[in-house]
């Protein structure tokens, strides 16, 4: 029977090879020339559909032409081709215009056709310039932040970019910037993503329904795909705001790109020196105490050249470091205390469309992630360290990857490859003058990852679409070696034009495990590899979703699943990884836990319109299970927030001025309180309060919600440049949403002084981030 | 220009005054005994009994609920005695006359009306560790932590540690001759830190000391004959232990005791305080060696020798 099959598909596909003729090429902006991904392609009256890839490539096979096509992706004028036969054959440049006006809806694509229908489950692809207008901290654009307004998804901390998908933590995503991961993705101890918004062209989340071309990590991709550089001409843009300046140039390398290619250059730098400078002055006058500073920067660089043979090679490079650092001088000695980390990748990709239904990917890639903390004092009369520590951990990997995407006919695509990555972990380094014995300097370990994948997408009928893979992963690390089985399945049904009902099931392996103490995605989190200790985690995810499109504007999406996890690993009770030398990483976790997570998510989206904007609601819960912790019961994850609300919307009043608000809403999340007090008079004799705890993740802390607001005016200037002036504040009526909690206790006496009776304990949420306006003003030259 | 200066001039308003601080009530888990004790050889059998208290609000230290209370001993699963309060210290229940014995198990119930009874692992006191010698190396060396402090190195020869005992523990103390007007007033602990020589580092090498390197699994070592060796510094510094003064040290005491692996545990505890550093750390389960309550009664069998420091 499966032999019959076999055939059967064979002599399908090449009967469909046989009578069809292909039309391929790109999709590129008219402005820009940027090439663009997941543009809609729609054909045979909306009854066939396709999409470019990251490369903005496309390739699709008509039959009995003349042949109506249409392009059309949000933010973009929609684009109608009509090809006869004899127009098909090479390679075709199809431009977009982008629309002036993102919620204008002449966006909107034909008749039928639908935002929802056709997205595979669990994929969230949202415009930048849309993501670019959500209220976010301190006015700081941030894609990441604000994709954690979409159901499913959250932040780990308030203000923070760690993000959380479906019950996963920080680390369960994989982050990927023009095909290279990315570890840690937070600048400002979090507060600020280190995505340069106008470096970023496309970004793409999947929470659920994984192609087998990724892999790596239990809970999600983000696929993020920067920016090319503009091919027509030189562009500049500038922006001032109240954490950090950025600025963007980008243009083509000579004359027209097609010759000579293009370059991009995006960097930011804080502001916050600026702000911090009376304290330097301080300190620098007053010849003691204190200086605070921090320094904090990015830089993406991007090149590319096209070929006569339309290949294209590609080269880009990220760097970015954040320094935190704190000077004293009490008179007789200088102290210091300094905090880094930051993230290098860079890749060099070559692609090429070998025939029309044939799309070659090359990459060869590089990503570093290092993490450092150097204290020291320094005697003022020898100018000699008299003591210091030197703590580093380090990440790198090196990735080679390949792939073939195989457009045969209009029913379907096979997309095949492969990649070898090396990674090399260091997860501690230390050197130090205190000779007090340590547990230092850990053998760096070295292992290797090999996977190869094949993946299906198949559209049989007009009202089913398949997509179906296979990856497998082998992990190579200190003579132990595992092997990752990932099979992935994706079924969507369309009962009507607008109704889309989806089915996903995706199996992850994740070789790398991170111990985050805090959850909120801080530097101070380690990664640490798989090892014959800590075998690599594994998840099953099942889900559902349906979607439906009312008209043009409105987008329904209702979706569940079920996910499980096992072998994972946590910090070991009471464990921090940096303030414990003297223990090896792999016997401070807890292993071999065990979880499930499981909710259901709602999300209303009006894309067009002067009011535009979406709700979103989840109802989700995330449990663990580990045999060293709470006696081996389930408990709640740290990450366990049962209602997420999410409510964000922008109103364009007129042509200079654009509104936008957000209202967020969620329930507490679990944390360890303590249960009771003692004395430590007994054991210690010393009569300071002893907090006892009993349970992990044993209290839940209070709500939280706050409403952002913010407000762009433009203006074209005399000079014909845009500017732009932004408003906002966050958290607008200063709900006192809890960051941390702080205990203080102050001792009662009796009738004398000396008659010590108790004490008086207090623990106050305290709001780290209250009513905060922000401004921010931005530039592009023209 | 003039209004951006208002804007910031606001905001700075706006921010400094919305920083505020909400009480929060952790929930108690209602009041438990706590129960500590080192039960050693030979040594009258006594315990110290206190209670918890709300983690919360005002807490005011009450003992009255000691009057009440009953402290049971039972050795190798009998019951002995209840033991009495001590006439010095209210917390403190001992026995008239029992006394902790090599080979016996030991376990305490603690009772109240209004308390759940609390009991405490049973422990059983492990046969002693015979001390060869103790000696101070004739080379000079130097305190790896204060080079500065005058430093002298001790070796410490064992012989005959028995089969069963898991866990070394050494208690080097430094103590100096009280005199006044040339009368001997007795002792005078002087405090002076005491650095093992070994490297702790429990996983790259189990057999590595443990806990500021004072802790040895016998498991690494040859039982019939084994050597350690300290760093001691001869003069209390900065970083003296607590409870110990200023001073040249006299002698030292060295007490090498055989202790069990609940010991070692009990030891490694720490308590913690929320603050905003805390995010960043994990958050310990108060380590209990007592069912139903916290704290822990150990056994402890020491062996003492004495080594006289000469200029």
């Amino acid at each position: 029977m499966r032999r019959n099959l076999f055939i059967l598909s064979v002599a399908y596909f090449i009967y469909s090879h046989a009578f069809s003729q292909t039309l391929s090429g790109f999709v590129v902006d008219s402005k820009t020339g940027e090439k663009l991904p997941n543009v809609n392609i729609t054909f045979y009256a909306g009854k066939v559909n396709a999409s470019t890839n990251n490369y903005g490539f496309y390739s699709i096979s008509l039959e009995n032409c003349p042949c109506e096509v249409i392009f059309s992706m949000v933010g973009y004028q929609k684009n109608t081709v009509t090809f006869k036969n004899s127009d098909l054959g090479g390679l075709k440049y199809i431009e977009l215009e982008s629309s002036s006006n993102l919620l204008d809806e002449v966006t909107v694509s034909s008749p039928g056709e639908s935002y929802s229908k056709y997205k595979p489950i669990g994929l969230i692809s949202i415009p930048v310039e849309r993501l670019k207008k959500v209220p976010t901290l301190f006015g700081e654009e941030d894609i990441l932040k604000a994709m954690t307004l979409l159901p499913g998804i959250t932040n780990a901390t308030e203000g923070t970019s760690g993000v959380l998908v479906r019950g996963g933590s920080p680390d369960q995503n994989l982050i990927l910037l023009d095909e290279t991961p990315v570890y840690n993705v937070t600048h400002l101890f979090g507060f600020v993503s280190v995505f340069n918004p106008d470096a970023i062209k496309d970004i793409k989340l999947y929470k659920a329904g994984f192609p087998a071309r990724y892999s790596g990590r239990l809970s999600s991709v983000i696929d993020i795909t920067s920016k090319e550089g503009n091919t027509k001409k030189t562009a500049k843009e500038l922006t001032v705001g109240l954490i950090n300046s950025r600025f963007l140039l980008e243009g083509p390398l000579k004359n027209k790109a097609k010759d000579g290619g293009t370059f991009l250059a995006a960097g930011r730098l804080t502001n916050l020196s600026l702000l911090l400078l009376p304290s330097y002055l301080s300190y620098k006058f007053d010849k003691g105490g204190q200086y605070l500073n921090y320094n904090l920067y990015d830089l993406n660089l991007k090149w590319s050249k096209t070929f006569k043979n339309n290949g294209q090679l590609l080269f880009n490079t990220y760097t970015g470091n954040d320094v935190w650092f704190v000077k004293s001088n009490n008179g007789q000695s200088f102290g210091k205390y300094r905090v880094n980390w930051g993230n290098v990748t860079s890749s060099l990709r070559y692609i090429q469309p070998v025939t029309q239904k044939i799309f070659l990917k090359n990459t060869l890639a590089y990503s570093r992630y290092g993490y450092g903390i150097k204290t020291s004092i320094t005697e003022k009369k020898t100018s000699e360290s008299s003591s210091f520590v030197d703590y580093k951990a380090l990440l790198n990997d090196v990735l080679l990857k390949s792939s073939v995407e195989y457009y045969p006919n209009r029913f379907g695509e096979i997309f095949l490859g492969g990649e070898l990555t090396s990674h090399t972990y260091k997860p501690v380094n230390i050197k130090s003058s205190n000779p007090m014995p340590i547990a230092d300097n850990f053998q760096r370990v070295r292992a290797f990852e090999k996977g190869a994948y094949i993946e299906l997408n198949a559209r049989p009928v007009g009202w089913l679409a398949i997509n179906s893979g296979f990856r497998g992963a082998f992990f190579t690390v200190q003579d132990t070696s595992y092997f990752s089985p990932e099979p992935r399945l994706s079924v969507s049904f369309f009962p009507t034009k607008s109704t889309g009902l989806k089915f996903g099931y995706s199996k992850m392996g994740q070789f790398l495990h991170l111990l985050n103490s805090s959850s909120g995605g801080l530097p101070n989190d380690l990664w640490i590899p798989a090892t014959s200790k800590l075998p690599f985690g594994k998840s099953t995810q099942k889900s559902l979703a349906i979607t439906q499109d009312f008209g043009k504007m409105y987008g329904l999406e209702l979706g569940a699943y079920y996910k499980t996890y096992s072998d994972l690993v946590d910090y070991g009770i009471g464990q921090n990884f940096i303030m414990d030398f003297e223990t090896n990483y792999e016997d401070q976790v807890e292993r071999g836990g065990i979880g499930k997570s499981y909710g259901f998510e709602f999300l209303l989206d009006k894309r067009y319109g002067e009011l535009s904007g979406w709700i979103s609601y989840s109802y989700a819960k995330n449990l663990r299970n580990f045999a060293g912790i709470n006696d081996g019961q389930w408990y709640y994850a740290n990450h366990d927030r049962r209602h997420i609300i999410n409510i964000t919307s922008s109103y364009k009043l007129n042509e200079r001025v654009d509104l936008a608000a957000n209202w967020v809403y969620q329930s507490g999340s679990p944390i360890t309180v303590p249960v009771a007090v003692t004395t430590s008079l007994l054991i210690t004799g010393n009569r300071h309060p002893e907090f006892l705890y009993r349970e992990r993740n044993n209290f839940r802390t209070p709500s939280y919600h706050r409403l952002d607001i913010n407000a762009n005016f433009t203006k074209e200037t005399k000079r014909n440049n845009l500017r732009v002036f932004s408003v906002g504040v966050y958290n607008v009526y200063n709900h006192n949403n809890s960051f941390f909690l702080k205990t203080n206790y102050q001792p009662i006496f009796g009738n004398s002084r000396s008659e010590f009776i108790g004490w008086n304990i207090k623990t106050t949420k305290n709001n780290f981030l209250p009513f905060l306006p922000y401004i921010s003003y931005s530039v592009k030259f023209k | 220009m003039k209004y951006v200066s208002y804007l910031f001039l606001i905001m700075a308003v706006c921010c400094s005054s919305c920083q505020k601080e909400i009480d929060v009530r952790f929930p108690f888990e209602g009041t438990r005994f706590l129960v500590f004790g080192v039960l050693e050889s030979d040594q009258i059998i006594q315990v110290k009994v206190d209670k918890t208290y709300p983690p919360n609000g005002e807490v005011l230290f009450s003992d009255s609920f000691l009057d009440s209370t009953v402290v049971s001993l039972y050795e190798d699963g009998n019951f002995v005695e209840a033991l009495a309060q001590s006439p010095s210290d209210k917390h403190v229940f001992q026995s008239k006359e029992k006394r902790a014995k090599v080979g016996r198990s030991y376990e305490i119930k603690v009772e109240n009306p209004h308390i759940p009874q609390a009991t405490s692992r049973l422990e059983t006191l492990l046969e002693g560790i015979k001390i060869d010698s103790v000696w101070f190396d004739p080379k000079p060396v130097l305190s790896p932590l204060n080079p500065r402090i005058p430093t002298k190195m001790i070796h410490i020869s064992l012989s005959g540690i028995p089969p069963d005992v898991p866990v070394i523990f050494f208690e080097l103390l430094g103590f100096k001759n009280k005199e006044l007007g040339g009368i001997p007033m007795g002792r005078e602990r002087v405090g002076g830190n005491i650095i093992s020589t070994e490297e702790y580092d429990e996983l790259e090498n189990p057999c590595k000391p443990h806990a500021a390197g004072l802790f040895f699994k016998t498991s690494c070592y040859k039982r019939d004959h084994v050597v350690f060796s300290f760093y001691a510094e001869l003069q209390g510094g900065i970083q003296t232990s607590p409870n110990a003064g200023m001073g040249e040290v006299e002698y030292f005491e060295i007490k090498v005791s055989s202790v069990n692996n609940s010991f070692l545990e009990f030891y490694q505890n720490t308590d913690s305080i929320m603050d905003f550093f805390s995010i960043m750390d994990g958050i310990k389960p108060t380590n209990t060696a007592i069912i139903n309550g916290y704290g822990a009664v150990l056994t402890k069998n020491a062996t003492v020798a004495n080594l006289k420091y000469r200029k």
